[in-house]
């Protein structure tokens, strides 16, 4: 396979938004010993995240990050030549929720929309295909929609999850940039591990069943339903710092990249302990490393955007940033980009 | 090795008290999950060895994780 290199194209902006529901993982869960409270927060670094309540769906939020971003960066909806949505919670099982979007954003009925399903390596594999699109011609300007409700997947009472996985829709607006410096990339794919970060039933291999959503003590040893977010936490840990350090490791020496030429590396926010270690084991200095997930846990493909947003909304100066970006987990499917942020329109993350 | 072993899992772990290498690791109040995965850490560190979690399960004692890393070492 050849080498990914795109020229020319540019992330114009990114914007984020959050609900304003805010789950404490010192406070609440009382079904588990203060003790082990504190050891997950320890362990996860996550001091509390954000839930979605009932009638709010990743759609909702990602649409709010948009119209916010198109307004700050003063574009009309209707230059929008793509929308792209990345998620594992859309409004619908079919249409596509990005379909929804289009009428709702008001773009125009030439505009390409879907959906695609990933998590954790949602966002770099999303820029791949945006910029594949402006890259081959025909697109000019597109909207990445990137975001997950996972707290509708995990059951509230499962202790490997009930620490980790928080809420939140992100949108980046990507363009074609004369000139724009090269963005060079690099996705892996296993299924062989598919199993380990799953919801085994409730779609059409093992459809939903009185069985399935049972709660009830599985083979693990772990509490929940057939239908509810599956983690072999042992697994994933090892996946990250085997697997994922390899690759991103590869991919600066394939690429000749001087780590110091490097501003700030940005990993997915799956949990303090391992992120913490992949970016040691790529001798990254942590003050380069950035995070987000004290504030908003473990938010699946929005991670690596909403900590982008996070930092860049308050930052003094953010005229010419270069980032790693790295995604990794369900699938498993995984990813690295080299992208130089150039005076990126960074709107304060949305409560809602 | 034996000694250093012990020291680096007592620490892994956060246990205060004795530690046999006979005992049963699984017995211990400070074994859950999170002391699973700061057990990976250290082994990963210490001895550039990874295991998953099906050759975990195998391990009964203390002195089978010791002996599983010796045998990976040769």
């Amino acid at each position: 396979m050849t080498k990914i290199v795109f020229k020319d194209i540019r992330i114009a902006g990114i914007s984020g938004a959050v609900p304003k529901n805010k789950v404490n993982n010192l406070k609440d869960h009382k079904f588990i010993s203060l003790e082990e409270r504190k050891k997950a927060i320890k362990l996860t670094g996550i001091n509390e995240y954000r839930k979605a309540l009932t009638s709010q769906c990743t759609s909702d939020f990602c649409e709010l990050a948009a119209k916010k971003l198109l307004k700050d960066l003063r574009i009309k909806s209707d230059s929008i030549d793509g929308i792209i949505f990345i998620t594992q919670t859309p409004d619908y099982i079919l249409p596509s929720t990005a379909c929804l979007l289009q009428n709702k954003l008001g773009c125009y009925q030439t505009t390409l929309a879907f959906d695609v399903n990933l998590g954790c390596s949602g966002f770099v594999y999303g820029l791949y295909i945006a910029c594949s699109f402006i890259q081959g011609g025909s697109l000019k300007r597109v909207l990445l929609l990137v975001g997950d409700t996972q707290t509708k997947l995990s059951y509230n009472k499962d202790k490997n999850v009930v620490f980790l996985l928080g809420d939140a829709g992100t949108a980046t607006i990507i363009e074609a940039s004369p000139g724009a410096p090269e963005i060079k990339m690099k996705f892996m794919t296993d299924g062989s591990r598919y199993d380990k970060l799953i919801v085994p039933a409730g779609g059409f291999r093992f459809p939903s069943s009185k069985e399935t959503r049972t709660i009830k003590t599985q083979a693990d040893g772990g509490i929940r339903s057939g239908e509810h977010i599956y983690m072999d936490g042992m697994e994933i840990f090892n996946f990250s710092i085997i697997d994922v350090v390899k690759t991103v490791k590869e991919f600066i020496e394939d690429e000749n990249i001087e780590i110091e030429e490097i501003d700030y590396l940005i990993l997915h926010q799956a949990n303090k302990f391992m992120t913490d270690k992949i970016a040691k084991k790529l001798m990254f200095s942590p003050e380069k490393v950035l995070y987000s997930l004290d504030y908003y846990g473990n938010t699946s493909c929005a991670s690596i955007p909403l900590t982008i947003v996070h930092h860049f909304s308050k930052m003094q100066d953010k005229s010419y940033k270069r980032c790693l970006l790295s995604g990794f987990g369900v699938g498993l499917s995984w990813g690295v980009v080299d992208i130089l942020l150039e005076d990126i329109c960074c709107p304060p993350v949305i409560e809602y | 090795m034996k000694d250093l072993f012990l020291k680096r899992f007592v620490e892994a772990i956060e246990r205060e008290d004795e530690t046999k290498m006979e005992d049963e690791f699984r017995n211990y109040e400070e074994w859950d999950s999170l002391a699973s995965l700061s057990l990976v850490s250290m082994i990963d560190d210490e001895y550039s060895i990874n295991f998953s979690h099906n050759e975990l399960e195998k391990m009964k004692t203390v002195k089978d994780i010791y002996d599983f890393i010796v045998s990976k070492s040769v």
